[in-house]
């Protein structure tokens, strides 16, 4: 093992699985949806400005299709990337308010608890918006 | 370095409060662009403008923390910093520009 991995990978490294519990996953499930959401945002901004403009073709334009319909949504015009986006938002809300809450002291002790509350939430949210919210959504093209 | 620590706990506090406060506004969000009424596109301007500001904020903090989190150097978390304000102002201004025309169509 290269020195430079072993901070991550190491036998005492925090990150390693084996040394992971709950709380360690909550934490690194944090960061990596926060900039995968900063990812989103940006690309959300860059999408409205060329809708708004009515932006229709270009290199840009291009990876949007590829960004909104990746390989498994078969070509179709759904907002796979957006779904994507909503259902990691719904997980970084609420494990955001469970931290600020653990900040304020309320809730120590039954962190675990709250952080599964908190996964089924988001799972229930996003389960409701694909199966029930979706069908009610205006059709724009 | 006391203006140092407070600017870090300003930061840190600010990341919570923008935290509450993009929960709360990102439900108006939704609604108001997808179930949106005549009376709701006012509303839907202030929201969506300070949605873009709150978000930038807090997602380029966030990025901070996760990049100072590595051990940079004093020079090093400066670029850093200076860098994403950079990145935000550009993309706040970009987005108000793209959202304008939605917002209030002539």
């Amino acid at each position: 093992m290269g020195s430079k991995t072993r901070w991550l990978l190491d036998k005492s490294s925090d990150l390693n699985p084996r040394n992971m519990r709950v709380g360690m996953y909550a934490w690194v499930f944090q960061r990596l949806s926060g900039l995968y959401l900063v990812f989103f945002l940006l690309t959300h901004i860059t999408a409205i400005a060329q809708a708004s403009f009515g932006v229709t073709k270009g290199l840009q334009v291009t990876m949007f299709d590829v960004l909104r319909n990746p390989f498994w949504a078969g070509g179709s015009a759904t907002e796979v990337f957006d779904l994507i986006a909503l259902g990691i938002i719904a997980y970084h809300g609420l494990n955001g308010i469970r931290i600020v809450f653990l900040d304020l002291g309320f809730g120590v002790r039954k962190h675990r608890v709250s952080f599964w509350l908190t996964m089924a939430v988001a799972i229930a949210i996003s389960a409701y918006v694909i199966l029930l919210g979706l069908p009610l959504l205006p059709k724009v093209t | 370095m006391a203006q140092n620590m407070w600017r870090s706990i300003a930061l840190w506090l600010l990341q919570r409060i923008t935290a509450v406060l993009l929960v709360v506004f990102l439900g108006v969000h939704l609604w108001a662009s997808n179930f949106a009424t005549d009376w709701a596109a006012l509303l839907r301007a202030g929201v969506d403008i300070s949605l873009l500001a709150l978000a930038l904020f807090h997602g380029l903090n966030g990025v901070r923390t996760v990049v100072l989190d590595f051990g940079l150097g004093y020079q090093a978390r400066r670029f850093v910093s200076v860098g994403l304000w950079m990145l935000g102002f550009v993309a706040f201004l970009f987005g108000t520009y793209g959202l304008w025309p939605l917002l209030f169509p002539s």
